[in-house]
């Protein structure tokens, strides 16, 4: 059988990287002069003040501006201080995505209520086009995900690439429009490192719920 | 630091005791936390590191790794924790006069060094991708275990550093793991770190995994491990020599004033070269050098990628062979030992009188292409 | 001509960067070598503009310069591995005088190329185009399957250079110059409800290969070695370059 399918290139976007200056300023104290530089329209976001200067392995390095399922803007480092739960799924994805929202549940409700209150669950899209913070509100509402501290969020289809390339996920979008991708939870400590991660489906919480803890003290 | 395709399990340092179910061996395995044991052997061992580090020295390490055709012997009791490391990257390396290619190695040589352990051991392996990397393996090395001056007593394959940056990967036979997580691929320029046990006996090979796993293997990225069983084979103390010989084909063409892979030729396996060792003159520009009357122990890996070996030494009967160098698999007076690739055997022969005998696989075919060796024994004291 | 048009009304533009050093890659259809689903694709290709060589050590000495978040000394470790730029004499001196011109830059991770193309109006060419172009080079150029699967194995068997010249859309390298990162390098395969992330496994390659000649052998080599590199991988080979919408030149 032969199927024919439209691939465009892929729209590019926002992908230079827009440091705080403060991250500029502790890597190399003589850019001083050209910290503001870059900081052109393609990669404005809400510039976050940082007490601490990040770590070279910190996902708040990420510049990307995401759009959650209450449309509120969202970057990684406006959850400085706080551990974080991400996983990524899409809202048509009948079997993985819902179990995959199960296990975050799981893993959160494994906590005592200060633990939660010290952690975000950021749930990013792989569908661009198709998840809309509306499509998203719905998702995260029919399966019980719209708690406070939750995100269920979109953004542009490049910063999903570069997310996804940074947890290790791999996806793909199939020719039937879906999405074939790893299954992955992954926790980030208050300074935005990866702490633990975790592939495949309905695994026992234990190790990441460990990683949590450890994240969080 | 944890990065993302590294994240270890954390196991504590808690070492338990534990001692062999149902037999009265001396407590000598240990379990680490999250490890269990079925039968008395160790399953369930941590996940695998990857990691990039600036380790910039000798790409071999381990007391108990050799060059072929050495083999070192196991001067301690019982069980012991190996920590070995054998990094992967390229080498210009001779076949036969005149005919050298950019091979893919592990530890410079084709085939990689020979590593030796006892069964119920445990390896702590680690392995750079240094492929992006010009790595000398003719320096002098000190203090980091055997290889290196075996290697530099006979360079017979030229080595000559050269770079070809790939992904690259290393599966031990010898290990009772999950490939996807131990095996995996690993990219130019990180560092993999994972354990295994030597739950069974028996000569093994270790290769490349990564597709096209023909290409890797043919490429030279292959060598042999030894585990010898823990109560030892019953000529032990009888044997006079020990030797590794691992053989191997190579598909080269020319291009230029040098060889490259074919493809094509490795799928339709037919190959260049055929070698013992590595190279075509490899045993008999060192001849094995033995007397009249001894007891000769050969520990046979054929590596193929593809091909078989039917092993036989010229002039003498092999009278024991222990298939797949397991102490339970006892063959008597064998004249050849039929090995696919990646087989292996221990084969015993008492060499009959002083002269000059060949090893050939007897598969002439291949003989022709350079599966030979030569072993020289001088008279007895009479 | 269409082309020469399309690149005037670039230049009189002045928008970004790209101008008359890309090409037009035509559209059309593309199968690829690899079995990225159970059955074998035909995907239709939209025209897009191509850079006609790898991104010169030059010009991304200019974007680190512009860019000083990109610099060896400053860029993260999250973004690259310690192999970035390390050629480089300083942060912004690529070392070229020795060499020629044009010099390929090397030693660049994913996300450092994404960051490079993305300042020029660009991005980086899909797998979909980028071996598009591949199949576009060997029918136009005629070049024999067993000659090229050979400049394949040469090349990432011994880093053999390629001797190859493109006469019919003018693109320089793609086969035997550097390596090129494109934006989906990582292989995804699906067979049915397994999702194989690895691409195969030793010796598991025969039910991901559309023909067993040695032509797909050697694209099926280049989808599989790309596909382990880390988005952090830095190597002395790999390069990349830009690709742009068309309708961007519009």
């Amino acid at each position: 059988m032969k199927i024919k399918s439209k691939v465009f290139g892929l729209t590019a976007t926002a992908l230079g990287l827009a440091f705080s200056a403060q991250a500029v300023l502790a890597e190399c104290d003589h850019h001083k002069d050209h910290h503001d530089v870059h900081l052109t329209e393609h990669h404005a976001h809400t510039p976050v003040a940082m007490v601490e200067p990040l770590s070279d392995e910190s996902l708040h390095h990420l510049p990307a501006v995401w759009r959650d399922h209450r449309n509120e803007p969202l970057t990684l480092s406006d959850l400085s201080g706080q551990a974080v739960i991400i996983t990524m799924v899409y809202v048509g994805c009948q079997t993985a995505c819902p179990v995959l929202v199960e296990d975050v549940k799981r893993l959160y409700y494994g906590l005592n209520e200060a633990e939660q209150a010290n952690t975000r669950v950021l749930v990013v899209s792989f569908d661009a086009k198709g998840d809309t913070p509306e499509v998203l509100n719905t998702f995260a509402q029919n399966l019980g995900g719209d708690l406070p501290g939750w995100h269920f969020v979109t953004g542009a289809e490049g910063d999903i690439r570069t997310f996804s390339s940074l947890l290790g996920i791999r996806y793909r979008q199939n020719p039937s429009g879906g999405f074939d991708h790893s299954n992955v939870i992954a926790v980030l400590d208050r300074q935005g490192e990866i702490r633990g991660r975790q592939e495949g489906l309905a695994q026992a919480p234990d190790r990441l719920l460990g990683a949590l803890r450890g994240a969080l003290n | 630091m944890i990065t993302v395709r590294s994240v270890a399990r954390m196991t504590g340092g808690v070492l338990l005791a534990m001692f062999i179910a149902g037999c009265s061996q001396t407590p000598t395995n240990h379990l680490k936390d999250g490890e269990f044991m079925i039968d008395g052997k160790i399953f369930g061992l941590a996940e695998a590191e990857v990691f990039t580090e600036d380790y910039a020295g000798p790409p071999v390490v381990g007391d108990y790794v050799t060059a072929l055709p050495f083999l070192k012997p196991l001067d301690y009791k019982g069980n012991k924790t190996h920590e070995v490391r054998i990094d992967t990257f390229s080498q210009m390396v001779e076949v036969a006069p005149g005919v050298s290619f950019n091979a893919w190695t592990y530890g410079g040589t084709v085939p990689g060094p020979t590593l030796h352990v006892r069964e119920g051991d445990r390896v702590i392996f680690t392995m750079k991708n240094r492929s992006d990397e010009e790595v000398v393996v003719t320096d002098p090395v000190k203090g980091m275990g055997p290889f290196y001056s075996q290697l530099q007593g006979n360079l017979y394959q030229k080595n000559r550093p050269s770079t070809s940056p790939m992904p690259h990967s290393m599966d031990f036979h010898s290990g009772t793991v999950a490939a996807d997580d131990k095996w995996r691929t690993i990219a130019p320029g990180e560092t993999i770190r994972f354990e295994w046990v030597a739950n069974y006996p028996g000569v093994y090979m270790y290769h490349c995994g990564t597709p096209s796993v023909l290409m890797h293997t043919a490429m030279g990225q292959y060598g042999a491990v030894v585990v010898s069983p823990k109560n030892g084979f019953p000529t032990d103390d009888k044997v006079d020599h020990e030797f590794v010989i691992v053989q191997s084909e190579y598909y080269l063409e020319k291009a230029g004033d040098t060889y490259i892979y074919n493809h094509q030729a490795a799928m339709a396996r037919d190959p260049s070269h055929v070698t013992f060792n590595g190279h075509v003159s490899a045993l008999i520009d060192s001849p094995l050098r033995v007397k009249e009357g001894d007891r000769v122990r050969l520990y046979v890996l054929n590596a193929g990628p593809s091909d078989t070996s039917s092993f036989h030494v010229i002039g003498a009967i092999l009278d024991r062979v222990w298939y797949e160098g397991n102490v339970e698999n006892e063959w008597r007076g064998m004249q050849t030992v039929l090995l696919g690739a990646s087989n292996s055997a221990v084969m015993e022969f008492i060499v009959p009188e002083a002269g000059l005998y060949k090893l050939v696989d007897h598969e002439f075919a291949d003989a022709e292409r350079g599966a030979a060796g030569t072993m020289i024994a001088t008279p007895r004291d009479r | 001509m269409r082309l020469h048009r399309l690149l005037l009304t670039v230049c009189l533009l002045n928008v970004p960067a790209w101008g008359s050093d890309s090409v037009v890659i035509p559209g059309g259809d593309f199968q690829p070598p690899v079995l990225l689903d159970r059955e074998i694709q035909t995907t239709e290709v939209e025209a897009f503009l191509l850079d006609a060589a790898p991104v010169s050590k030059t010009a991304f000495a200019e974007f680190v310069t512009t860019h000083p978040e990109w610099r060896r000394s400053a860029a993260p470790r999250l973004f690259r591995d310690g192999g970035y730029l390390r050629n480089w004499t300083s942060d912004l001196d690529p070392g070229v005088e020795q060499e020629a011109q044009g010099t390929p830059v090397t030693h660049v991770s994913w996300y450092a190329a994404r960051a490079f193309c993305h300042s020029r109006g660009g991005h980086l060419p899909s797998m979909t185009q980028w071996e598009y172009v591949v199949s576009l080079l060997r029918e136009k150029n005629q070049v024999p399957d067993d000659e090229y699967a050979r400049w394949v194995f040469g090349w990432y068997g011994a880093q053999r250079p390629v001797d190859f010249v493109d006469r019919a859309l003018g693109i320089k390298g793609m086969l035997g110059l550097v390596n090129e990162w494109i934006e989906d390098y990582q292989l995804l395969l699906s067979n049915g409800e397994q999702i194989d992330f690895g691409g195969g496994s030793c010796g598991d390659t025969a039910r991901l290969m559309v023909k067993y000649d040695n032509a797909h052998y050697a694209s099926f080599l280049r989808y599989q070695s790309r596909s382990n590199y880390t988005p952090v991988t830095t190597t002395s080979n790999l390069g990349f370059r830009c690709a742009y919408p068309l309708e961007g030149a519009l």
